[in-house]
């Protein structure tokens, strides 16, 4: 039988307790597979969207007359690099569909 | 009796707003064997527009269907109201989860004992299993 122990409210948890270490230790980015690096992934790939909507929208205000002045590509390529690592740390992709794309943004 | 093993804490997901209670008995089993020890236990469901409700093990009649109040343990206190709130982000919407923390009773006198010699175990983490059977099936191939 389950022995119901004290509430939930405002106690230090683990989830969080191990979050906040990490952020304290420096170690954010090394925290194993938990949802804290889940959050980490998925708050860079809404940065990352937000900035690519950034930068749809300045290039729709920018005069015609300049060529079209696109992102320097090392950004874009960096950014790629994020979003694809994001996916396969939810597991969206596989290690080796991550080495396959991650050559292609790199050869491009 | 040897000292707290390595405990853990998963989130089990499953598509649609229902629990599944296939998972119970398998559980109960961990459990009975001594395998392992629910330190803690909590449900949540995800709509599909992202409305978030937790629940506890004895606060929802299908989990109560499937049997899991009576399986041995304890709910409470180690989940925060705020690791709830971060475990129903990473949700997909239209989901419902179990979260569970558990010791590995299995491994407690291994840890025990490695504590003991003046070892620690400084690092180590749950490798997804496609990258496990991609090395395995390297290893069969040569």
């Amino acid at each position: 039988m389950f022995r119901r122990r004290v509430g939930r409210a405002g106690r230090p948890g683990l989830i969080s307790t191990m979050a906040r270490t990490a952020v304290v230790a420096g170690t954010a980015s090394a925290v194993a597979g938990g949802v804290s690096r889940q959050q980490q992934a998925r708050a860079q790939q809404e940065a990352d969207a937000e900035a690519y909507r950034q930068q749809q929208a300045m290039a729709a205000q920018q005069p015609p007359v300049q060529p079209s002045a696109a992102a320097p590509p090392v950004m874009d390529v960096v950014a790629q690099l994020k979003e694809l690592a994001a996916l396969k740390e939810q597991g969206i992709l596989t290690e080796e569909e991550f080495a396959t794309q991650k050559a292609r943004v790199l050869r491009s | 009796m040897a000292g707290i093993g390595p405990v853990e804490y998963v989130v089990i997901e499953f598509p649609g707003n229902r629990f599944k209670g296939e998972i119970v008995p398998v559980l109960a089993e961990l459990v009975d064997n001594e395998l392992v020890r629910i330190l803690d236990v909590a449900f949540i469901k995800k709509d599909a527009d992202e409305t978030v409700t937790m629940f506890e093990y004895d606060g929802l009649d299908e989990v109560l269907e499937f049997g899991f109040a009576a399986v041995d343990g304890a709910a409470g206190g180690l989940l925060s109201d705020e690791d709830l709130r971060m475990a129903a982000e990473v949700l997909a919407p239209d989901s419902s989860a179990a979260l569970l923390v558990w010791e590995d009773r299995w491994a407690a006198r291994l840890a025990q004992t490695i504590r003991d010699a003046g070892g620690r175990i400084t690092t180590g983490e749950r490798i997804p299993p496609e990258i496990v059977e991609k090395a395995l099936a390297d290893i069969e191939a040569g």
